[in-house]
């Protein structure tokens, strides 16, 4: 096991990792709380909204609360994310990243990539449903239909690729660094 | 591992101990019992080297195979 000095990158890293996964959790309350007040205050919102959007659904907040909802687990598999990333900053940072359990996480670093992009598949058609119920917008530039960006990563699933195959790299590093430290 | 070592009967043979064989060799105690014990994964040509200036052998009578080894471990 090689001793690696404290570095500044690391513990930033790390520090990052931790208030990323801080907002993560605070996040998700903020869209289950988020979820229930849409519905508790449904009428106020729809009396806001319907002079930008005069043909509202009064079915938009009940949507807007299941999208809110819905993104909850895909900010759950981001924390999962963080934390795998987390431990193998430690053990970066221990001096020994060359561990077959590093290439484990990483892959599973990727499947959850892939899974949030699947999930966000599965969302799309209730971010259709919300477009179709808010309905015309009406704006400075004239009436416009209601937009709303949602879409997979093509770069999150390169992303994926890319952590599967270092996943790989890291196990045959781990069993070269095994086969090193067996050597006389 | 098919592959042992066969370092304990040639110090038997020669009087000497792993403590002094590891002197003279500029090895570790333990990287030379971790030799010893058929625990290594391989060995260095330059360990060899020294292995075999100071027992007076050559490598083939440092090591050995034993091909039922392998099939008992399988």
């Amino acid at each position: 096991m090689t001793e690696v000095k404290k570095d500044p990158v690391l513990a930033i890293s790390k520090l990052l990792i931790r208030f990323m996964q801080f907002f993560s959790i605070a996040g998700m309350l903020a869209l289950a709380a988020g979820a229930v007040s849409v519905l508790v205050w449904q009428e106020t919102l729809l009396g806001e909204l319907r002079p930008a959007y005069p043909d509202i659904s009064g079915s938009f907040p009940w949507l807007i609360s299941a999208f809110l909802l819905s993104m909850i687990p895909l900010i759950g598999l981001f924390w999962l994310q963080l934390s795998r990333l987390r431990a193998i900053v430690g053990t970066v940072d221990e001096g020994n990243p060359f561990a077959r359990i590093n290439g484990q996480r990483m892959r599973l670093i990727a499947i959850l990539i892939i899974a949030q992009q699947f999930a966000v598949l599965l969302i799309m058609p209730l971010v259709a449903a919300i477009q179709s119920a808010a309905g015309r917008f009406v704006g400075q530039g004239g009436d416009e239909l209601a937009t709303m960006d949602f879409d997979m990563s093509l770069t999150a699933l390169l992303v994926a690729l890319l952590l599967i195959i270092l996943g790989r790299v890291f196990e045959q590093g781990a069993d070269m660094q095994d086969e090193l430290e067996g050597t006389v | 591992m098919p592959v042992s070592v066969k370092l304990d009967e040639l110090l038997q043979n020669r009087k000497m101990t792993l403590t002094q064989l590891a002197e003279r060799v500029d090895i570790t105690l333990a990287n030379l019992s971790i030799l010893k014990t058929g625990k290594a994964k391989a060995i260095r040509f330059s360990t060899l080297d020294a292995l075999c200036r100071e027992l007076d052998c050559q490598p083939g009578d440092l090591l050995g195979y034993s091909a039922k080894k392998k099939a008992k471990r399988k």
